[in-house]
């Protein structure tokens, strides 16, 4: 088990491992960032909103009422952080100011609701992600291959493989394994159908054997994705597999996974140089990880 | 609770501000091990406590016994315009906040809401829905494809997206719409609305 957790962790990595993931990070945090607008706008709606949402949870994450002009310069500032993080400026600098500011924006979708959801958003692994780049080494691009490049990249994607194992914990908690079984599933579908009006609902929901695949991948899915956190072999299946699940469930269910393209993590970006030649850093990186 | 929770992520953070200010090897090691336990440490606590620290998160969405025989209600906005017809509104017209969440409030909040605050809430959100209306008439977009167009990140729950009404809008109805998932999954015209609040003014 530790031989196992220090090579998961610590075995040296090249640098294009660590500037491919920050790469990722920044992107998809841009992406989500770009696709709400209208987020500094909250700041403008009337006090009445905001009475779903108690002072303590607006001090958490420090939604001072200084006004419209301010929120957009912060969200502009936000923008900058990322683009100044996907460029390599400063990266350690330039990706703790936008993991900050990633913080403070990215309840804003449902701050007024007490945010039921917000770790669907797609901004939850950047955050901590981008907070963990920062506190890493920043390498010259052509520094020797070192634990360093490895760790944060490493806690990156066991924090994201959280995102499998909590759902199964809550499930097995508030429904015990039936969860996993054909027929909640047909209900599932059932109950968003009206609301969501997901394509292939119908189709699943009229097939027993459809609905029995949907329950013993999603069990499958969420309780060994972890491995992928430890084992390259097993991130070869359970990436794909974990794409293809997201897929149905938004063409199932209607619930779209903004976090999607996070599952690029878990490629190992130091095997690219490695597969075009014989340069010991892609080589090394390689081996480390079998 | 809020305060603990964010003393967690300050913990967190914390935490890797002294990994990155410790020079010295073996001592960094322990601190990023330390780094590494707390994060899967809090990450694995949200999951069985089902507490949501965000960012340290519960991921809490469909994990119950589904109940396609008990009765489901949502609170849901419809626009009118000047000759009294009903249209239903794009999810995206109150960006930045989703048609879903804004159910949410409305469910929990709008029966506690004084006649003025009802008129403020209403009236705001009348004038958000017109205008996205308006900007979608003429061919615009709102929501996540304003900047992005087709590229732009949905809101995870995809609710369907009806055309724009061509008509302005002259006001709002909130109705209690319910239903029994497995009889409106036979018979998708089986709900009940009953009206809840409305709102009408002449916009500009």
């Amino acid at each position: 088990m530790i031989p196992t957790l220090e090579r998961a962790f610590f075995s040296p990595a090249g640098t294009r491992l660590l500037f491919a993931a920050r790469v990722i990070l920044a992107l998809q945090a841009l992406w989500i960032v770009l696709s709400r607008p209208e987020l500094p706008e909250l700041s403008a709606w009337p006090q009445v909103f905001w009475s779903g949402a108690p002072p303590g949870l607006r001090a958490r994450f420090a939604f001072v009422p200084l006004g419209l002009a301010f929120d957009r310069v912060r969200y502009g500032a936000l923008i900058a952080a990322l683009v100044a993080t996907l460029a390599g400026l400063w990266p350690r600098v330039s990706g703790a100011v936008a993991a900050s500011l990633l913080y403070q924006f990215a309840p804003m979708e449902e701050v007024i609701a007490g945010m039921p959801h917000t770790s669907f958003g797609g901004l939850t692994t950047p955050v901590i992600g981008l907070f963990l780049f920062a506190f890493a080494e920043a390498p010259a691009r052509d520094a020797a291959p070192s634990p360093e490049f490895r760790w944060p990249v490493a806690l990156t994607r066991l924090f994201f493989a959280f995102s499998y194992v909590s759902p199964l914990l809550a499930k097995l908690r508030f429904a015990g394994p039936t969860w996993f079984t054909a027929d909640n599933i047909r209900a599932w579908i059932m109950v968003n159908a009206p609301i969501t009006d997901a394509p292939w609902g119908a189709a699943v929901v009229a097939s027993d054997a459809l609905c029995w695949a949907v329950a013993l991948g999603t069990l499958a899915l969420e309780a060994l994705f972890p491995l992928a956190v430890f084992s390259r072999r097993a991130a070869w299946i359970l990436v794909p597999l974990a794409a293809a699940f997201h897929l149905g469930t938004a063409l199932t269910l209607g619930y779209f996974f903004p976090s999607l393209p996070l599952l690029l993590l878990f490629v190992d970006w130091d095997l690219i140089p490695a597969l075009r030649s014989t340069r010991p850093i892609g080589a090394a990186a390689a081996s480390s990880q079998r | 609770m809020q305060y603990l929770y964010a003393a967690v992520f300050a913990g967190f953070v914390a935490l890797g501000v002294a990994v990155r200010t410790s020079k010295e090897p073996a001592r960094r090691r322990v601190g990023i091990r330390g780094l590494i336990g707390y994060v899967a440490g809090m990450s694995l606590l949200a999951g069985i406590t089902q507490r949501d620290a965000w960012p340290f998160t519960s991921h809490t969405i469909a994990v119950g016994r589904a109940r396609p025989d008990a009765q489901v209600c949502l609170l849901e906005l419809a626009g009118v315009d000047a000759t009294g017809r009903e249209s239903r509104l794009d999810p995206y017209s109150w960006m930045p906040v989703y048609e879903s969440v804004l159910q949410y409030w409305l469910a929990r909040n709008l029966d506690g809401l004084s006649v003025a605050e009802r008129d403020v809430a209403l009236s705001f959100l009348l004038r958000k829905a017109e205008s996205a209306r308006a900007r979608r008439a003429a061919g615009g977009a709102i929501g996540p494809s304003r900047w992005l167009g087709p590229l732009g990140a949905p809101y995870w729950l995809l609710l369907p997206r009806p055309p724009a009404s061509p008509e302005k809008l002259a006001g709002l109805r909130a109705y209690s719409t319910c239903w029994v998932p497995r009889e409106r999954y036979a018979a998708p015209q089986k709900i009940t609305r009953s009206l809840r609040a409305e709102h009408f003014e002449a916009l500009p």
